[in-house]
């Protein structure tokens, strides 16, 4: 599939909103290019830059038995409207999907507005919320299709560009995790998340070490998760977002409960926000050195 | 009358280089959002050529100016170039090291007042700024998209009802949102906004004779708001009115022979 991965998602999503009269999509004046066609449906809502009128519809939608999905960038479909998140959708568990586009570093050149590397954390802290973070082509196509079957409030996470890896691997929803590289002997691991995935994978083919992409943040196979993490003898937590925004606190709060004692590295941003500008995402990662090349490094 | 008609033509090249420099920047592979900065020119060029905020004074002293709509910075990078306050090669380095790119921020430019990048914040601050600063004034550009925002909202009836006398709004009316056309804007359309106790000044943002005006009314000592209409990419037929260009990068041949129509 060498399509961009936004359309693999929102083609499967457009695809069930005619099938579904219940459902209805709402946005913040973001442009996705696969919705055009059903902009002008009545269910198609474009509320403008106003995220927090656009989510209280949501709930509003909800609570009279209608499906909602809520697009828009990752960074304003939390941060501008939290509240309105925790309260009217979470407390009330409306069947809400919020997909938040533009995560990590992929807006590069935006500055510390565009960049999404806080937002899991903050759905983290929302008790109702489940989290996917998408990393490529193959588990959009699967969380697209699935993701109504997910009761409640739901984050999604997604890239943009065509990421076309991963494609042999079969994923599963339930589960919540899988093995992109695994070797027979290996007892280095890395578990990674979204875009970093992709990177992981790159590095695995050089270093022989497994990777473990986490794609469901809290409801995933927490047994099943200790039970692999407890064969390892070390473990390498890589992700995108910053140390206390992203994956690594959901990761350590396992650690800590289970009492596992692989020896831990982590390689992620910082806790700052970054006034840098690039034209590209590459560049960014290599400033900061979260790049292949600082992975290569710490393993 | 003599003298504003000099003025005018002085302020009316002024534009013509700006927008010349400015798009050569776009093809030299410098990305700007070329619609929304296009529309603002004009305003943008009266403001800081007329001194109402004269960048060449320290910020403490001088008007303050938030560019709410941060995308359009590309425009104010070229006049600080022309202004001599930023050389091309310093402009260039700070692209390479990153400290240059999409938005403005107040870490890596001392000319810029307040960072932006995320819409509907400025008139809050703005008025913040106002209260802390009394003798002066404190002049943001808002798009019309952007006062979707209900943050936007708040900020003017705070200014309405407690007198807030030195803030200027600048409403870019450019009919077109970063996805779609945005023809009806009731609470523009409607004059809901002459309910607020402002200075309300309604204008064509590529007419230099109503900006001028407009400049005047910002002297008063009263809060104004001015809604301009103008033209997205305004200047270059083939950027005007386009959803395409509103954010999108034209390719070499197309940018070329722009700069090329220009120059001629």
């Amino acid at each position: 599939m060498k399509k961009d991965i936004r359309d693999i998602f929102f083609e499967n999503i457009r695809d069930q909103f005619l099938k579904d009269k219940k459902m209805h999509i709402l946005t913040n004046d973001a442009d996705v290019y696969s919705l055009q066609s059903i902009k002008t449906n009545k269910r198609f809502i474009d509320a403008g830059v106003a995220e927090q009128n656009l989510v209280n519809m949501a709930a509003g939608l909800g609570a009279n038995n209608k499906k909602t999905l809520v697009y828009g960038f990752c960074t304003f479909l939390t941060f501008r409207c939290y509240e309105q998140l925790k309260f009217n959708i979470a407390s009330h568990n409306a069947n809400c999907k919020i997909i938040g586009v533009g995560p990590g570093f992929s807006f590069s050149n935006d500055g510390p507005t565009h960049h999404g590397i806080q937002d899991i954390q903050l759905f983290n802290l929302i008790p109702e919320f489940e989290i996917i973070n998408i990393s490529d082509n193959n588990l959009a196509n699967i969380v697209s299709k699935n993701l109504f079957k997910i009761k409640g409030p739901v984050y999604v996470r997604l890239e943009k560009g065509v990421q076309n890896y991963n494609s042999n691997i079969i994923y599963n929803l339930d589960q919540g995790f899988q093995f992109t590289k695994k070797n027979k002997t290996s007892k280095k691991m890395i578990i990674t998340s979204g875009f970093f995935c992709k990177i992981a994978n790159e590095v695995s083919d050089t270093k022989r070490i497994d990777v473990l992409n986490l794609f469901r943040l809290k409801n995933f196979n927490h047994k099943k998760f200790t039970n692999i993490c407890s064969k390892y003898d070390e473990i390498v937590i890589y992700d995108e977002n910053t140390e206390y925004g992203g994956i690594l606190p959901i990761i350590l709060n396992i650690f800590s409960k289970e009492k596992l004692k692989a020896k831990l590295k982590t390689l992620c941003v910082k806790d700052k926000q970054y006034f840098i500008y690039s034209d590209t995402r590459q560049k960014i990662l290599s400033k900061l050195k979260i790049d292949k090349k600082s992975l290569e490094k710490i393993i | 009358m003599v003298k504003n008609s000099k003025k005018i033509l002085k302020l009316k090249k002024k534009i013509r280089e700006i927008r010349f420099n400015f798009l050569k920047l776009i093809s030299k592979g410098v990305k700007y959002h070329i619609g929304g900065s296009l529309s603002i020119l004009d305003i943008i060029v009266c403001l800081i050529y007329t001194k109402k905020i004269d960048l060449t004074k320290a910020s403490k002293t001088r008007n303050k100016f938030i560019l709410s709509k941060g995308h359009a910075l590309g425009i104010f990078y070229t006049i600080l170039m022309d202004l001599n306050l930023l050389s091309e090669k310093k402009y260039f380095s700070q692209i390479k090291k990153h400290k240059f790119g999409g938005q403005l921020d107040t870490y890596n430019c001392k000319y810029v007042d307040w960072s932006t990048g995320s819409l509907g914040h400025s008139i809050g601050v703005a008025i913040g700024m106002a209260i802390a600063n009394p003798n002066k004034k404190i002049i943001t550009i808002v798009g019309d998209a952007e006062i979707d925002e209900g943050s936007v909202w708040e900020g003017l009836f705070f200014i309405s009802e407690k007198k807030i006398k030195n803030v200027h709004i600048v409403i870019d009316r450019n009919r077109l949102s970063a996805s779609s056309f945005i023809e009806k804007k009731e609470v523009l359309d409607k004059k809901l906004l002459d309910q607020l106790d402002f200075n309300i000044f309604r204008g064509n943002g590529h007419n230099l004779n109503d900006i001028l005006k407009y400049l005047k009314i910002i002297d008063k000592s009263k809060s104004s708001l001015a809604i301009f209409n103008t033209i997205k990419g305004n200047g270059i037929p083939e950027f005007e009115n386009s959803l395409k260009y509103s954010h999108g990068q034209p390719d070499k041949k197309l940018i070329t022979q722009v700069l090329k129509n220009l120059k001629n």
